[in-house]
């Protein structure tokens, strides 16, 4: 219990009041029950929209040393040919195949893997160490006989941005509301802030000051996060203020918050294998992995540590997760950038 | 009890469980919404458990932790998240205090606030929550004080905000 010089001025009643008070929030049972029942006359694809994993955090976990540095200085970080993104929410290719695992059978790992806590703290070290690289991810959310229900590209610069540095990240999502129809844009989000300084494992960590893009695409009914409001489809918004980002501590897809999974033993290591062309080490969640008890497989570079690809699911339905690192070459720092289309109007 | 009959007599409480858990409408209803498809195509099974309800909020706790979209949130500058969507702050001091733990509930980590929910408005003991949270007692009991902690620290005046946080909120 918190002790302090100053005496609380909330008690626990406060807290139980406050939080008893939120129920107003409640949804609307109607539509809710609408939304269930509909799913159940088409399963496979709304079904789909929950094997997305979580993804968002991109603060900073740490902050690299010049010895940290100096340590990694002869690391090799895959780099993808600049501009190998092409920025247009969904209509970049999915390089989805999967390469069959070569490992073992769960639980037995072959001689020579390192250990999953030595492992980690590599791929933290690694993801560390990526402070000039754009961190260029793709989650494909949902793959249903084939069929991809959304695409969701985000590009974080610096990969791995440390306090006071200024940091940019845009995240362009698409999505496909049904099987006959297309994949088209449906939302894409510029956030340019301050990484606060402090405790990175600090509730103020996860507050920043910056500048927010919002554009919504006709796909979605509105879009906006939490209290700034609704943009309308077929807008735009920007943002200038305090924001948080509520899934710090928790499970995130980060290259860094996956290496600390790892290290924490929400990872087997399993085996070597190939993956989009790397060598690579396979892992599988262990039974404190978040994702469970979703099938999910983690594939990290055996050279440089770092993350390549996550895939969730079994069967015909599945998601995935890929991880890549891009040069600042002008072509691709012009990613961040959200494009506002034609004829948009801007919100306030 | 078919999946009918459970949403019939239980889901008012398992969302209001969710509003109280997000402390946002839309994303309780989104989060409800995934949880219950999985649920009902499985129903026969949680069905057949002690307690279906116990688990369906364990599910709701992992989906919310586990939510991807809406990674960021604005907080209003003032006193924090406005959660009915007024510009202008109450004059109530009641409402006015309420609202400025509600901001402070919407700061905290989200694993701390599932803490505080599952104590104080769910009741459950520090074991219970961390049958639901898959860690232990005390992981759980840490939580809770930093989330106290920060609640409080919040309200205490100048004194306790470290000199950077206060730089920055300038």
């Amino acid at each position: 219990m918190h002790a302090g010089p100053q005496m609380p001025v909330r008690t626990e009643d406060d807290v139980r009041a406050a939080l008893m008070a939120l129920e107003d929030q409640a949804p609307s049972a109607e539509n809710v029950l609408r939304t269930v029942r509909a799913a159940g006359a088409r399963r496979g694809h709304v079904l789909a929209r929950a094997l997305r994993p979580p993804r968002s955090p991109h603060w900073p976990w740490l902050v690299i040393t010049a010895a940290t540095a100096a340590a990694l200085a002869g690391l090799t970080i895959a780099l993808l040919p600049s501009g190998a993104p092409s920025g247009s929410p969904g209509t970049r290719p999915v390089r989805a195949r999967l390469v069959p695992a070569m490992g073992p059978p769960p639980g037995r790992a072959e001689p020579g893997l390192p250990s999953a806590a030595a492992l980690g703290k590599a791929m933290l070290t690694a993801s560390s160490a990526a402070t000039s690289e754009i961190l260029y991810t793709t989650q494909t959310g949902g793959v249903v006989r084939g069929v991809i229900t959304s695409i969701d590209q985000e590009w974080m610069w610096p990969a791995n941005p440390v306090p006071g540095q200024q940091a940019r990240w845009r995240e362009a999502l698409s999505e496909r509301l049904s099987r006959s129809k297309p994949l088209l844009p449906a939302e894409d989000i510029g956030f340019t802030y301050t990484v606060p300084r402090g405790n990175p494992d600090s509730e103020r960590a996860n507050e920043a000051y910056g500048h927010l893009t919002d554009v919504c695409y006709p796909v979605m009914r509105g879009c906006g996060l939490g209290s700034m409001g609704e943009t309308p489809a077929g807008a735009w918004s920007q943002h200038t203020g305090k924001f948080i980002n509520p899934s710090a501590g928790t499970g995130d897809l980060s290259p860094a918050g996956l290496a600390k999974a790892v290290a924490k033993g929400q990872w087997r290591v399993i085996g070597r294998t190939r993956m989009a062309g790397q060598p690579a080490i396979e892992l599988t969640e262990t039974r404190t992995g978040i994702y469970r008890p979703l099938p999910t497989t983690l594939w990290v570079n055996a050279r440089t540590h770092l993350p390549i690809r996550m895939n969730n699911g079994t069967g015909t339905m599945w998601a995935q997760d890929d991880w890549h690192y891009l040069k600042p070459t002008a072509a691709n720092m012009a990613q961040l950038r959200v494009p506002i289309p034609p004829g948009y109007r801007e919100v306030r | 009890m078919t999946f009918e009959e459970f949403a019939a007599a239980r889901l008012p409480a398992v969302l209001k469980f969710a509003a109280v858990l997000t402390g946002d409408r839309g994303l309780a209803e989104d989060v409800v919404q995934e949880v219950l498809i999985r649920a009902n195509a499985r129903w026969e099974t949680i069905a057949g458990l002690d307690r279906p309800e116990a688990y369906v909020h364990k599910m709701i706790v992992n989906e919310y932790l586990s939510w991807r979209r809406r990674s960021w949130r604005l907080v209003l500058s003032g006193a924090g998240t406005d959660l009915t969507g007024r510009s202008v702050p109450d004059p109530a001091a009641g409402y006015a205090e309420r609202d400025a733990i509600f901001a402070e509930l919407a700061k905290l980590p989200l694993r701390q606030r599932a803490v505080l929910v599952l104590r104080y408005y769910e009741g459950l003991s520090d074991q219970e929550i961390a049958e639901v949270l898959g860690c232990r007692p005390g992981t759980v009991r840490g939580y809770a004080s930093r989330a106290l902690a920060a609640l409080r620290v919040e309200l205490t005046g100048p004194l306790l905000v470290a000199p950077t946080t206060a730089k920055e909120e300038r």
